[in-house]
């Protein structure tokens, strides 16, 4: 009866229930997708994260975790990979040499981690097989004598990068609209070699003026780029004995997670090229690699590995990344604190709304009252309708937000031509998903109901104050 | 009998070739030995790094022992000064007053320029040898400051594990001096140049009292090294070259 009651009450006066509605529905729309995509670029920085560069356990020897050093290793290690293989869990696991040195070319030299890898298992493990750099080479398909694969990041500190604008690369930036006008003024660009990123630049300034290569001088970049392949890598590192060990490798391939923290830092050497050099056994490895085929499997299949090798340190990708799994823990807490404040700021409207709507209805409230309608049923009425304001506007924002995450997390949101530099220095795909829980929309769904009670009660308390007698002579 | 000239003009040829290549090898073996052949020696010098937009001089007191010792300490900019390096063959230390720490380098620090200068400090205690691990050839002969100079072509190795495409050095013909050196990559670009004059006697040996190094991407930018005193010879003793010494020379 109040409920249906309070339900037509909110429909009498239709605009002005409609503006609290509407405010009501672009807020919660706005506040929800905002974390919707947010939520989509923490999880895709944890993909990543995990896919290319953590994956789900790692094992190493405890010293190597608090001093990064070649001598702690785990030994007799093809036993322990076969046993960590047949976990039913375990999609597949990737025994690596790690140690950091220094790789020098003739043009500049970087601090770099170097992984000696089982590429065929490795291939399985990371992504960094999946992420060559078109023109980038492979992943060690071509056996040479030490051939090194490294990140493109590091390609250009190092100076085996390039610039040449090639049919093919006036193709892929034809493909993009805004950059069409400008594909036959590059045309006379085509074959020229720049040795340097700012000769580059320097040319595209001169050819294109310098506002418009500022505009298009990353993607054109991107495209232009080549890569100095065979060339030679100088690795120096402390090997086992102590000394400083150097040795000469070629480049077969550059790639590009995406995150150019990484790229800049890691290369990828075989094994056995590195473990002879290093003076390792070619049994023994610096951590153990391990990806599962489900994420929420690691915490049990991380304690099983640790009963096979006692003595070892078993880490999940959440132990190794703590700043990864902190993402999307920070984004439930982002939730709620950006919803409050939507909702405070909604709450004040409604109660101006209610305020309104209870002193234009002094007359009937009174008469309400008289006719024997207890205080607390005038209170649940004016609730009511309040909280039915709210909700009729959260109901229609939540559908909306759905709507839209639900197709753009189909299609992906791309913010490639607005921060590509910037993100990928962060470690977050351009492409963005995305995505929420449905326990986002029954916390949305509480936290509305609440600012509805509470917005109710002045308004409400303000009804209760009229003395039936005197309400029922005002004059409207 | 035309016949036979070929075939011994041939023998000749390949007589040739490798004593050229031997030939090529002796010169370089002999300018290295008279750069780092000494039994000692003790010098002053002053280190000049030029760029763009300011200079800056360093002077330091260097000792050598062989080619595996070497001490040096910084005796000016004041800021600098009381500073030294330790290099005990492929390691190096760095000991330094201010802070009171002695550290060894690790390979992360080989690549940074020594004292600010274009020396790397893997330049200073590289392992690869000019003589080991390269192929050499004389490919000229060329004048350089008035000295007579072989232009010898250095190819690395294809395992050594040496950054550059091929250099080229300018040894004179008296004194086996390195006039001249050219780094370039394996594109041939020239990426830097170390030149040598003001040939002078100093310790009784005629040597280039300046040497200069320029790398040649970097526009503006230059080092120049130049020999205040030096002394070939005098006694010093292995305990020289100690950790516990760099906190004492002075």
């Amino acid at each position: 009866m109040i409920w249906s009651i309070s339900w037509k009450n909110v429909w009498r006066n239709k605009v002005r229930s409609l503006v609290v509605i509407v405010a009501f529905t672009l807020g919660i729309f706005g506040g929800l997708y905002m974390v919707a995509f947010f939520y989509g670029m923490a999880e895709s920085r944890i993909k990543l994260a995990i896919g290319n560069e953590s994956s789900h356990i790692q094992v190493h020897n405890p010293l190597y975790l608090e001093n990064n050093e070649l001598k702690y290793t785990i030994d007799e290690s093809p036993e322990i990979v076969a046993q960590i293989e047949k976990i039913p869990q375990v999609l597949a696991v990737s025994p690596r040499i790690k140690v950091t040195g220094m790789a020098n070319t003739s043009g500049n030299a970087s601090g770099v981690m170097i992984n000696g890898v089982d590429v065929e298992k490795e291939r399985l493990v990371t992504g960094i097989s999946e992420s060559i750099a078109r023109n980038g080479g492979s992943f060690f398909k071509e056996s040479g004598r030490k051939p090194i694969v490294i990140g493109e990041k590091l390609a250009k500190t190092l100076k085996l990068t390039y610039y040449e604008i090639q049919d093919e690369d006036l193709d892929i930036l034809g493909e993009r609209k805004n950059l069409r006008n400008i594909i036959p003024v590059l045309d006379s660009l085509k074959g020229k070699s720049f040795r340097s990123e700012s000769e580059f630049d320097h040319a595209l300034a001169n050819l294109l003026g310098k506002e418009e290569a500022e505009k298009a001088s990353f993607r054109i970049k991107q495209s232009a780029i080549k890569y100095r392949l065979k060339r030679k890598i100088v690795l120096s590192f402390q090997a086992l004995d102590g000394n400083i060990a150097y040795d000469a490798f070629r480049v077969v391939g550059v790639y590009n997670t995406g995150n150019t923290g990484f790229d800049g830092l890691n290369v990828y050497v075989r094994n056995t090229d590195i473990a002879s050099v290093a003076s390792l056994m070619p049994d023994q490895v610096n951590q153990i690699a391990i990806l599962l085929h489900s994420v929420e499997e690691d915490k049990m299949v991380a304690e099983q590995i640790a009963g096979l090798m006692p003595g070892a340190d078993v880490q999940t990708w959440d132990e190794i990344m703590p700043e990864a799994a902190m993402y999307s823990e920070i984004m439930d807490y982002f939730l709620f604190i950006f919803l409050t404040f939507i909702l405070l700021a909604l709450g004040f409207g409604i109660v101006n709304t209610m305020l309104m709507a209870v002193l234009e209805r002094v007359k009937e409230l009174g008469m309400l009252m008289a006719v024997g309608m207890n205080r607390r049923r005038v209170f649940r009425m004016i609730m009511l309708e309040t909280v039915f304001l709210g909700l009729t506007g959260a109901m229609a924002g939540m559908l909306l937000a759905y709507l839209l995450v639900w197709w753009t997390g189909n299609t992906g949101v791309d913010l490639s031509s607005l921060y590509q530099e910037g993100l990928e220095a962060m470690g977050i795909a351009t492409l963005v998903y995305p995505t929420i829980g449905w326990d986002a929309f029954f916390q949305i769904t509480f936290l509305v109901i609440l600012t509805g009670i509470l917005a109710s009660i002045y308004p409400a308390l303000k009804a209760l104050k009229l003395n039936p007698a005197e309400a029922l002579r005002v004059d409207m | 009998m035309k016949k036979t000239m070929f075939i011994s003009g041939l023998i000749l040829l390949a007589f040739c070739i490798p004593s050229n290549a031997q030939d090529a090898r002796a010169i370089i073996k002999k300018a290295d030995d008279k750069m780092q052949g000494e039994e000692t020696s003790q010098s002053t010098m002053t280190m000049t790094i030029v760029r763009p937009s300011w200079e800056r001089v360093v002077t330091f007191k260097n000792w050598t022992k062989g080619r595996d010792h070497t001490l040096a300490l910084i005796t000016a900019p004041a800021r600098e000064k009381g500073q030294t390096f330790l290099k005990r063959e492929n390691e190096m230390w760095n000991w330094n007053p201010t802070i009171n720490r002695l550290i060894k380098l690790p390979p992360s620090m080989m690549s940074q320029g020594w004292m600010g200068s274009d020396f790397s400090n893997d330049d200073l205690l590289k392992e690869s040898s000019i003589v080991v691990d390269y192929t050499h050839s004389i490919i000229g002969e060329e004048e350089i400051d008035g000295w007579e100079c072989y232009k010898i072509e250095l190819i690395p190795l294809e395992n050594a594990a040496v950054v550059w495409g091929k250099i080229f050095k300018w040894v004179s013909k008296k004194e086996f001096l390195q006039m001249k050196t050219e780094y370039y990559d394996e594109d041939n670009y020239l990426i830097k140049s170390e030149l040598a004059y003001d040939i002078k006697t100093m310790g009784g040996r005629v040597i280039p009292s300046k040497y200069e190094l320029i790398p040649e991407e970097e526009e503006g930018h230059k080092t120049l090294v130049q020999m205040d005193e030096i002394q070939f010879n005098k006694p010093i003793s292995d305990s020289f070259f100690s950790q516990q010494n760099m906190k004492k020379v002075r």
